[in-house]
């Protein structure tokens, strides 16, 4: 955190149009023996009460370190938050953690991927209930019993009275996470972060979980963050969805008009590598070749663009930013799929047999992917 | 549920893996006893792949171990190129091993990580004493998965991402020129664009080394992509055998339907359907009786906890004769199968 923290901060209270949050250009990063690592470069966000935001992005691309940073939870010594996050018009970047206090779990929640690591194990869950409604609400005992047994309820636990005794390692993965829910739920959050909830479960219980989140959601008005890279996830529950890649927000859309006019090759190539069940049987699957690049010292370029099968010279030498192409739609691409430009540098990549970046591109979409696996560089974290 | 019986066994002269009857029992002490797998039977042909999902704890991952012989199952049979493995001593069991690999869901803690990727990948060449050509062969193994060998031989895993060591785990399974490949979740730890390179790779891999799977997965999209037939199992039973196309088209367990009801489509103008599997899967350690699937099925009545359902074709499915059911009201009709079908094996 800056060494602002300390400093009182005077809460102007949520303004009349004003969103519940704004995150402007939030830069996390960490300082590693190799050099400035940027997890978060300059993502700028906005959401309103009642509605849910889908990030999206492949492992690395620094969807759990926004999440973080968002609600400052990034404590690492070697971190550093710039940029501006005002949730209902007041500040949280430069905020000390005992300022932050009044906001987590207050103002907003986060549940994480996790339930079983992100429960005290030695705890009872009745206790990891009450402990914030004790704290925040001033509850006495038996009125915050009360209320941990409706939470437990609406979360969908069978005899909460009984289970407020139980511990963790008595619950099922999926009972854990209701768990989680209900704490975060507890003290009547603004503003709900959910880092991938239900990466961890089975696919029924995942069913459960994001409709409870969805109702949980629609009655107490809460503005929603749903963190994951599964794009089934989100497809039929959120309202916006942002694509990150190496830190940075690559394509911002309403959700259906992402899905049909996605302009992004790396949301193209996302959606392109799901498998669907309504595909016949050995169906080849497009992927994108390569991994993540390494987010220390990134060039100014383009980051896909070693991945992208439309990359042109421009891409790198220059880095693309977000425009507004209308519709709410914004994407960071020079070369964007569905359009004309998009179609001419593929087309021209197409005839050289590889892309500017040396990516072989084949007139098919299936790229062998044995010519595909560049070897990792060692990495440092 | 509750599917035992003998009817998902075919009767086909290509079968190269058999499973009759399996029991895999842990005992737990004074807590009782676990029946983690209880009187599973299905087969493989040879070139097919047989996709086995469920939820976690359904005993997916104890039955691809207990083909394994690792350990041994409780009772029940697994016949492998007309071979049962129950009447072979440990070490005749071990010397089968070169030709039935297996591959692991987490592909990082599954290598050692120790070791150079040459050691991981030659270290069955070197038990098997195939020391001659080795390094070449490695290498080869190496570049087939899509891993240059030049460069990652002197590695250890810790270099690799996620991806490129299930590459290597792979690579690791190949060496040895299997005939059967069981890959236990090989791609539920990864992202959907690693998932589909690696999906792709099976594939291809399957063709150029004549390979059978049999692929263990709960992601019904994934298994539906590379499987010919899909097996469902729930605590401990199968429900459902059939055909992928069939299956996914016309589930006829309840159990099939449910699951498939709850893969999130990646598409904005599907809604999400109302219905939801409720609850938990029940202890295996105390199994509902009747049929296991009764507490939290839609369609259950009394017959269904009093009597367990025999696994039985599915009618009107024309061709499709070999998809069979464990239902006593399934979504499909089914043929009625006396309860005493004695169990033929081919």
């Amino acid at each position: 955190m800056s060494p602002r923290s300390g400093r009182r901060v005077i809460h102007p209270g949520p303004t009349a149009k004003a969103p519940l949050l704004e995150v402007d250009d939030l830069r996390t990063t960490f300082e590693t023996p190799r050099g400035t690592l940027v997890a978060v470069d300059g993502v700028t966000l906005r959401l309103e009460a009642g509605q849910t935001l889908g990030v999206v992005g492949e492992s690395g691309s620094g969807k759990t370190v926004l999440a973080r940073s968002v609600l400052q939870l990034v404590s690492a010594r070697n971190a550093g938050i710039g940029g501006s996050v005002r949730l209902a018009g007041r500040e949280l970047v430069g905020l000390s953690a005992k300022a932050m206090r009044s906001v987590w779990g207050v103002e907003a929640a986060i549940v994480f991927q996790d339930p079983m690591t992100s429960l005290n194990a030695t705890m009872r869950i009745g206790d990891q209930i009450t402990e914030s409604l004790r704290y925040h609400l001033d509850m006495s005992r038996n009125e915050a019993r009360t209320m941990a047994v409706a939470l437990l309820r609406s979360v969908g636990i069978p005899e909460p009275a009984s289970r407020l005794r139980a511990y963790p390692h008595q619950l099922s993965g999926g009972m854990r996470q209701r768990v989680t829910i209900a704490i975060a739920l507890a003290c009547g959050p603004h503003l709900l972060v959910a880092d991938e909830p239900t990466t961890a479960l089975d696919v029924t219980i995942q069913k459960q979980i994001l409709d409870l989140l969805e109702a949980q959601q629609r009655e107490r008005a809460m503005g929603m963050i749903l963190i994951t890279h599964d794009l089934g996830v989100v497809a039929g529950r959120t309202d916006r969805i942002a694509v990150m890649y190496a830190g940075r927000v690559v394509e911002r859309a309403p959700t259906r008009v992402l899905f049909h006019d996605r302009r992004h090759p790396y949301t193209e190539g996302l959606l392109r590598s799901i498998p669907r069940m309504t595909n016949p049987g050995h169906s080849r699957l497009q992927v994108i070749p390569g991994r993540p690049p390494d987010l220390v010292a990134l060039p100014e370029a383009c980051a896909f663009a070693p991945r992208c099968r439309n990359a042109q010279p421009r891409c790198l030498e220059e880095r693309p930013e977000l425009v507004d192409i209308g519709q709410d739609h914004e994407h960071a691409c020079f070369f964007p799929v569905g359009t004309p430009e998009g179609g001419e540098a593929l087309a021209r990549n197409v005839a050289a047999g590889e892309s500017a970046a040396g990516l072989p591109v084949a007139d098919d979409a299936t790229v062998d992917v044995t010519t595909l696996a560049p070897l990792a560089p060692t990495e440092v974290v | 549920m509750a599917g035992s019986g003998p009817a998902a066994l075919r009767s086909r002269d290509d079968i190269i893996l058999s499973v009759e009857d399996l029991h895999v029992t842990f005992r737990l002490g004074r807590a009782g006893t676990v029946q983690a797998v209880s009187g599973v039977s299905f087969d493989v042909a040879r070139g097919e792949t047989l996709g086995l999902v469920g939820e976690s704890g359904c005993g997916k991952s104890t039955t691809a171990k207990a083909i394994m012989f690792a350990p041994r199952p409780t009772s029940g049979r697994v016949v492998y190129e007309g071979r049962d493995l129950s009447s072979l001593s440990a070490e005749a069991v071990r010397r089968l091993r070169p030709e039935m690999q297996m591959i692991y869901q987490d592909p990082i803690s599954s290598l050692n990580p120790r070791r150079r990727v040459n050691e991981i990948v030659g270290e069955g060449l070197s038990i098997w004493g195939r020391r001659d050509g080795a390094r070449d062969k490695v290498a080869e193994t190496l570049r087939s998965v899509g891993i240059d060998p030049e460069g990652a031989g002197q590695r250890r895993p810790h270099e690799f991402s996620g991806g490129q060591c299930q590459r290597i785990s792979i690579a690791r399974s190949l060496v040895l020129e299997p005939s059967v490949l069981i890959c236990d979740e090989p791609v539920s730890a990864l992202d959907v664009s690693v998932q589909a390179q690696i999906l792709n790779l099976l594939e291809d891999l399957k063709a150029t080394h004549d390979l059978t799977m049999l692929f263990i997965a709960h992601d019904l999209a994934v298994v539906r992509n590379i499987s010919d037939r899909v097996a469902v199992m729930y605590l401990g039973k199968l429900c459902e055998v059939g055909p992928a196309g069939t299956l996914y088209a016309r589930p006829a367990h309840p159990y099939t339907a449910a699951l498939i009801e709850a893969v999130p489509e990646p598409d904005p103008d599907t809604p999400v359907p109302d219905t939801a599997l409720e609850g938990d899967l029940p202890s295996p350690m105390s199994p509902p009786s009747g049929c296991r699937f009764r507490t939290r099925c839609p369609r259950a009545q009394e017959r269904c906890a009093a009597e367990e359902p025999r696994l039985r074709p599915v009618a009107g499915n024309g061709e499709d004769a070999d998809h069979v059911v464990a239902c006593h009201f399934p979504l499909v009709d089914a043929l009625d199968v006396p309860a005493d079908t004695p169990i033929t094996v081919n």
